[in-house]
């Protein structure tokens, strides 16, 4: 190996390394939310009986889940995750950071625009940064709102703020 | 943007929009903005922007024409914009010319008649509604429109002379009443990296009395325009977004009147093309291109050098800063 082989091993390295320190909130194997080992939370899985159950380890199992609520915290970070197949077992308020959308996504077809309002503690939050499907679409406007078309399939909208050294996250995941 | 020959093509240019950087994701991802055709994009609300243009012409000579020819033009654009409203911005331009023929008998610099112009900005989104403030990406994939309007301020030199006391129109710097343009753009982002821009306006010219007592009015101007801009490359860490972009301007031009009458050598229908770049770095936006006539049906065009149609080239160049 000369002397370019080497550096590019070194650099190949370094990346790989870099790349493998997995920072993320969660994850997915399948149907199986994986959650950051780091984060301490407590959740609830909403089952298609109407039973309710608590989510104590760090996997959810969301094919038997109607709906998912988590909250919680890892360093300066603190994270919601809702995850729906119905409307209805949406809850609407709750302290922290929290995107809503406007109107049932269930109801609307496919490529049509939908207004989402990002709160903090119940308060709307202008300037929030949004991501769809791990894509950045803007910022809140005044009065907390952003206007994002449905997608097919996974529709994964996460919110971030910043406020008082602590990140805050909310995450809402639903299918179309 | 659009531009022109005579002080007449340039004021139009000034109504090219203008490649608005922004830190935002819609400027590294949104609608790309060609470097010669108005876009669509109005500027956030309470937000300001600089920007200059050259419009860089060099004419046809020819030998049998006398020594005595236009070579050169220069027209820079100096300008101010204001988002007073994220669906109406309005501007400031002061243009400052040079022109130069091939024996220097005539030449001439100094700043043109400034321009006030207002875009209105509005959009379709399942109905037509005004542009809203920080739109999200998908709102900008939608259709965008803007009617604008412009009227120069006749503050210029309009009677220049050469050495023998000679006053050419062409070769004023202001026209001596306010010139009146409007004009009406439409911008679609085909796909996340194909922006569709269509731009048409017209531009009217009022007669003007020289300091000689000639009575001379400039034909006025039809544009019509299509681009395509393509965005080659994207680095969202760097803030940083590199474009190449495609236009055809058409350009329709009346006749030129004098004490009334219309004027043979004026006149004609060009078709452009420009080819171009533009670079977009945090809050600034750098544009180049080349513009070249592919078609032209002048009124006379033997006797029209120096008239649009007949440059060699125009070479542009742009940058702007959004604060």
């Amino acid at each position: 190996m000369g002397i370019y082989g080497l550096i590019i091993s070194v650099v190949l390295g370094l990346l790989s390394t870099a790349l493998s320190h997995d920072e993320a909130l969660y994850s997915y194997r399948g149907s199986v939310l994986l959650l950051n080992d780091r984060a301490t939370y407590r959740g609830v899985c909403l089952r298609e009986d109407g039973t309710e159950k608590s989510i104590k380890d760090n996997t959810v199992d969301l094919s038997v889940c109607v709906g998912v609520e988590i909250y919680g915290e890892y360093d300066h970070h603190r994270f919601r995750l809702r995850f729906i197949k119905r409307w209805e077992v949406f809850s609407f308020s709750s302290p922290g950071l929290d995107v809503l959308p406007a109107k049932d996504p269930f109801s609307l077809r496919v490529g049509k625009k939908l207004d989402y309002r990002v709160f903090l503690n119940s308060e709307p939050v202008e300037g929030a940064q949004v991501f769809i499907n791990g894509r950045p679409v803007g910022i809140t406007r005044s009065g907390g709102s952003i206007r994002l078309k449905l997608r097919e399939g996974k529709n994964e909208i996460v919110s971030v703020v910043e406020k008082d050294g602590v990140e805050y996250i909310a995450v809402l995941i639903f299918e179309r | 943007m659009i531009l022109f020959l005579t002080l007449l093509l340039f004021v139009s240019a000034v109504f090219a929009h203008h490649g608005v950087a922004s830190l935002g994701y819609g400027g590294l991802y949104g609608p790309g903005s060609p470097l010669e055709s108005s876009s669509s994009l109005t500027l956030p609300r309470g937000s300001f922007l600089f920007y200059t243009k050259l419009d860089h012409a060099r004419f046809k000579t020819y030998r049998d024409k006398g020594p005595q020819q236009t070579e050169l033009y220069q027209f820079w654009f100096f300008g101010l914009g204001y988002g007073l409203r994220s669906w109406l911005s309005l501007y400031l331009f002061v243009p400052y010319n040079y022109k130069k023929d091939t024996n220097n008998q005539f030449n001439i610099a100094g700043f043109a008649d400034p321009i006030l112009s207002a875009v209105f900005g509005f959009k379709y989104d399942e109905g037509f509604r005004l542009v809203p403030d920080d739109e999200s990406l998908d709102e900008l994939e939608d259709w965008h429109f803007t009617l604008y309007t412009s009227l120069s301020l006749p503050i210029a030199e309009d009677s220049p002379t050469d050495s023998l006391g000679n006053i050419d129109p062409v070769k004023s710097l202001g026209y001596g009443k306010p010139t009146l343009t409007l004009g009406f753009t439409a911008t679609k982002m085909l796909s996340q990296s194909f922006t569709l821009v269509v731009n048409s306006s017209y531009m009217r010219f009022s007669e003007n009395k020289y300091s000689n007592g000639l009575k001379y009015k400039f034909g006025d101007e039809i544009r019509g325009d299509l681009a395509l801009v393509y965005s080659l490359f994207v680095n969202e860490k760097n803030k940083f977004r590199l474009d190449t972009t495609l236009e055809f301007n058409f350009l329709n031009i009346g006749r030129d009147e004098e004490f009334g009458k219309k004027l043979t050598a004026s006149g004609g229908k060009i078709l452009y093309s420009t080819l171009g770049v533009r670079f977009y770095y945090k809050q600034m936006s750098l544009g180049s291109g080349v513009k070249i006539p592919i078609w032209k049906e002048l009124n006379e065009q033997n006797l029209q050098q120096g008239s649009e149609g007949l440059e060699r080239y125009r070479a542009i160049f742009t940058l702007s800063f959004l604060f």
